[in-house]
């Protein structure tokens, strides 16, 4: 049975890897925290609602946050960080930003006791460096099942100079990752972040093609599912209603409203018959059953495409 | 900073370009500078020497003269896979490209670059050496160290990865080099030129695709290349050492790397500015923490790729400087910033060939660290500075200056100074003699005697003192090691009556690293002394037997101590153990335990079999270097003192008519002032 609650997408890399530029490119707005030096805070638990926040601690209680004092947050005492946002992203999909790894001042236990609430995980790797045994390591002892759905991100692939250099960086990771990602995307996230409404630009900078491929995980994971307790008879998970405010202000939303359409719009594949060689195909001959249109997803209702101004036309046609 | 300078440099990075690169190079060599300077010093005194000496004593101050030309003061660079190790190196030597590099791991064999040293074989420039049989064997039969490292924590996945490494690795072999390849093993190549078809033949990883067949070809068997360079702008003779990374995915060539470090004495780990300092650089700054912390230096490269360095420097630099507190690195390690892309651009005349980011983040450096020298310096120069590479030098200069390079002027300085001594007493001898007051006491028969005596029982103490304190030594160790097993034995079974077998259990391994540190810097400590102690007293005995010889006592007359040369320190005192493996495969050793006792014994086993390696390379090869070392430096002064008086009492013979009729009478007055004022100045390096 599909999934009842949103996917949730854990981001993870060595630390200083562009965990956190990655997850703000995905928000689109309201940046986290972001340095060069590892962040120490802990796992940071992101969904959507009306702005609110709360640290979960160790002790099992839930101590409410005000995100200026973010930076203070302890890591001895505190599992999570939750925050609420309206962000279109979230509309989707739960993110959890993890702390980076092989942050010789940071505990692995601190991400590991939240690393089971991950459905796919998206993979930082810096482009200079990329995909090192210290990743392929932690890696190995997440569960194999995620890996289908999990992406690896070559970031700052802007600091590898030429095509040539390019295509090399990417042949390695590929070849040396096959089997444990879904997909490899090379990435420029800085870029991306200042593309603003640039479209060439956004999608020069690699992250269209990656959150395309997002989109298709997310969803796969909600078709997918998996039942959990209490689950029976609930119905499949939909994305939250977007509130005028948010809708459409950043590419990657434009992306994924795009995608839901497409995806909540009936689509019939029609399966070219095969013709025998001096057998006239006759226009009037219709499909049978087996070979005939299959109804993919019918939609009750479309999300997304009321005051912004985009009509499903122009959403398929682009 | 006023606008109107800056733009002034940006123009003047435009037109900077076709510079000789060599200028700013040869500027830039403070600190090797220096060493160069002290040699050459120090052979003029030689040389002095050698013109007021006998023959024989020539000869002998010659050998001398050729011990110090021999000086050879060597560096390694390592660090985490691409963090620009051989670009770093080919900028410090001022030969962009020399060394070949590539945007995918590239360097799989440690190079050993040695610029001006003479090749130890006649027209030989290039030294290819392989594996051996039994070195193979150890890598391919079950993926050498880590191979057993996984085994024993049971990371079965990794295990099975190193399995298919070593199967690549050996198809790969076969497939350049024949199903025969196996006989190369323990060979050598030697070539009579170096080039970079040749390096990229041996020293790199090969891509079939775009380098050819030839590319990489003994790569996989060949264990390390020396390669011999010679500058005319470099000043001295160095020995730059390049490594494969650490951290690759391809884990066989770590150990390579980990055995390499053992053979330098300074070493500089390369960070990647954009990732501060991660677990794996903090596992190889322990690995080497057991030497000097003079003798290690940091370089943050990568700098260039950082968007606003002047802000951002500070921050890592704050941020590194945390992490070496918190993990109990050695203090005071330098730490320089800079990027190797720079210097190497600088080095070709491209500067004008960097990206937009790059020359923007060289302006944004520049301005920051070098604001004062803005209006000064040309573009060049500032880029130059940029890089780090100077500053790196000087650093490195001013470590080998203080290290090896004095270590052996003092060596050799005691020599002559003993050598000096002898003609002295000689001289004094003649003087007395010639005026009849001399009264020889001694045969050369009797002498022999009496050095005998002084040699059995120098060498009778040392080896006492010396099996004394290994003793100790030894059972210190044993214990520290059977209390950190009880007690982290202890501490396991606590934790699971506590928690049960779910929860992971964590213990540092730091508790017994730094008991075996300890109580290996105590023997150190005591082994210097006993040398020490054994050393200055056979002086005496010798000047003592100087006056006994010739019944005369000199002014002054002492005879100098020998030098016990450098002992590297225990490279496995900082190696992995399985307790450091946190999260990998000490999860899965964990979870595949059931049962308090299976717990215990079997972690028991483990810690045991991953540290008797380290406790035994501590009690036999380090103590045995160090009794090798010792016992060698003692034997070798007793050999000199034997033939510096045998010759002493021969020449005495020689009457002081005699002399004068050689030297001449004013000659000799000279001669006297020369030996003293050599004596003087050979002092100064002795101490």
């Amino acid at each position: 049975m599909p999934l009842t609650r949103k996917p949730r997408i854990a981001i993870m890399g060595e630390f200083s890897s562009g965990k956190s530029t990655l997850c703000n490119v995905l928000m689109g707005a309201k940046p986290l925290l972001e340095k060069v030096t590892a962040t120490q805070l802990p796992p940071v638990w992101l969904s959507y609602g009306p702005d609110d926040a709360y640290t979960m601690g160790l002790d099992g209680h839930a101590y409410d946050l005000d995100l200026a004092e973010l930076e203070d947050v302890s890591l001895e005492t505190t599992e999570h960080v939750r925050i609420f946002m309206k962000s279109d992203i979230l509309r989707y999909c739960d993110l959890i930003d993890m702390p980076g790894i092989s942050d010789p001042s940071m505990s692995p236990e601190v991400w590991e006791r939240m690393a089971h609430l991950a459905d796919a995980v998206l993979w930082c790797t810096h482009a200079t460096q990329a995909w090192r045994q210290s990743e392929a390591g932690v890696w190995s002892n997440f569960p194999q099942e995620m890996r289908r759905n999990s992406l690896l991100l070559v970031t700052r692939f802007d600091k590898i100079v030429g095509e040539k250099d390019q295509a090399k960086v990417v042949k390695r990771v590929t070849q040396e990752v096959d089997g444990l990602f879904a997909e490899v995307f090379p990435v420029s996230l800085l870029q991306a972040m200042k593309a603003g409404d640039d479209e060439a630009k956004w999608i020069d900078s690699g992250v269209d093609a990656f959150t395309k491929a997002l989109f298709d995980i997310v969803h796969r994971i909600v078709d997918e599912g998996h039942p959990e307790p209490g689950d029976a008879g609930k119905a499949a998970i939909q994305p939250d209603p977007a509130d005028e405010a948010e809708v459409g202000q950043s590419l990657i939303a434009q992306t994924f409203e795009r995608l839901m359409v497409i995806r909540n719009t009936p689509v019939f594949k029609i399966q070219p018959r095969r013709v025998a060689a001096g057998e006239r195909l006759l226009r009037t001959e219709r499909p049978t059953g087996e070979t005939g249109p299959t109804m993919v997803t019918f939609a009750d209702d479309l999300v997304g495409t009321g005051d912004n101004g985009m009509s499903v036309g122009r959403l398929r046609s682009s | 900073m006023a606008l109107g300078a800056v733009a002034e440099n940006e123009d003047a990075l435009d037109g900077l370009a076709a510079q000789e690169p060599e200028v700013a190079l040869k500027r830039n060599f403070p600190g090797l500078g220096r060493i160069a300077d002290a040699i050459k010093q120090f052979e003029d005194v030689l040389r002095d020497f050698v013109t007021m000496a006998d023959p024989d004593t020539a000869k002998k101050v010659t050998r001398i003269m050729s011990q110090v030309r021999e000086v050879e003061p060597s560096v390694t660079v390592i660090g985490q896979i691409k963090a620009g190790k051989t670009s770093l190196l080919n900028a410090m030597i001022g030969a962009p490209g020399l060394l070949p590099t590539d945007v995918n791991p590239w360097t799989s064999v440690v190079t050993s670059l040695h610029i001006n040293t003479p090749s130890p074989e006649l027209n030989v420039k290039a030294k290819f050496k392989f594996f051996d049989n039994a070195e193979w064997e150890k890598l391919v039969s079950n993926g050498g160290r880590i191979g057993q490292l996984a085994a024993r924590a049971g990371a079965d996945d990794e295990l099975e990865k190193l399995r298919l490494q070593v199967v690549q690795m050996r198809e790969k072999a076969q497939a350049r080099l024949g199903r025969k390849f196996e006989m190369l093993l323990g060979t050598e190549h030697r070539y009579g030129t170096v080039d970079d078809t040749l390096l990229r033949r041996y020293v790199c990883v090969g891509d079939e695709e775009s380098g050819g067949a030839e590319q990489g070809r003994f790569t996989d068997i060949t264990k390390s290349a020396d390669l011999y360079i010679e500058r005319e702008d470099f000043p001295v003779q160095l020995c730059v050492r390049d490594t494969p990374g650490v951290n690759d995915t391809f884990m066989m060539r770590e150990q390579i790397t980990i055995n390499a470090v053992r053979d330098s004495r300074s070493c500089i780990v390369v960070l990647s500015a954009h990732q501060a300092l991660t677990t794996m650089d903090m596992a190889l700054i322990r690995l080497i923490a057991h030497r000097q912390s003079r003798e290690i230096i940091i370089f943050v490269n990568r700098i260039d790729e950082l968007p606003d360095p002047a802000n951002q420097v500070p921050e890592i630099h704050r941020s590194i400087l945390e992490t070496l507190e918190k993990n109990n690195a050695p203090p005071d390690i330098d730490i320089i910033y800079g990027s190797a892309h720079w210097a190497n651009a600088i080095l070709e005349g491209k500067i004008d060939e960097m990206t937009d980011d790059s020359t923007e983040s060289a302006i944004n450096w520049t301005r920051a660290a070098f604001a004062d020298k803005m209006s000064d310096w040309s573009a060049e120069q500032l880029v130059w500075h940029a890089s780090g590479v100077p500053a790196l030098l000087d650093a490195l200069g001013q470590r080998m200056y203080e290290g090896p390079v004095r270590e052996a002027l003092q060596k050799s300085s005691r020599q002559a100074l003993n050598l000096a001594q002898s003609l002295d007493v000689v001289d004094q001898v003649r003087i007395l003699e010639s005026d009849g007051q001399l009264n020889r006491t001694m045969t050369p028969q009797q002498l022999d005697t009496e050095l005998r005596k002084i040699e059995q029982t120098a060498v009778e103490k040392l080896t006492h003192l010396t099996n004394n304190v290994c003793k100790d030594f030894t059972n210190r160790i044993d214990q520290s090691y059977e209390r950190f097993l009880d007690r982290a034995t202890n501490s396991l079974i606590e934790h699971l009556q506590a928690n049960g077998e779910d929860a992971t259990w964590h213990y540092s391994p730091l508790g017994l690293r730094m008991l075996l540190s300890s109580s290996y810097q105590v023997v150190l400590k005591k082994m210097h002394g006993i040398a020490a102690e054994v050393n200055n007293e056979t002086a005496l005995h010798i000047a003592e037997l100087y006056g006994q010889t010739f019944s005369i006592t000199v002014e002054g007359f002492r005879i100098e101590t020998p030098v016990v040369s450098y002992i590297p320190p225990p490279i496995n005192l900082g190696q992995t153990i399985a307790l450091d493996l946190q999260v990998g495969w000490w999860k899965g050793w964990w979870q595949r335990r059931r049962g308090y006792k299976a717990f215990a014994q079997d972690f028991n086993k483990l810690i045991r079999a991953e540290t008797d390696p380290i406790i035994n390379d501590l009690k036999t090869i380090q103590i045995g270097l160090f009794r090798e070392r010792t016992q060698s430096t003692l034997r070798d002064f007793l050999q000199e003192q034997r033939e510096l008086l045998m010759s002493a009492l021969a020449s005495s013979e020689i009457s002081m008519d005699e002399m004068k009729e050689l030297f001449g009478v004013n000659a000799w007055e000279d001669r006297q002032e020369c030996l003293a004022s050599i004596m003087d100045e050979l002092a100064i390096y002795a101490d």
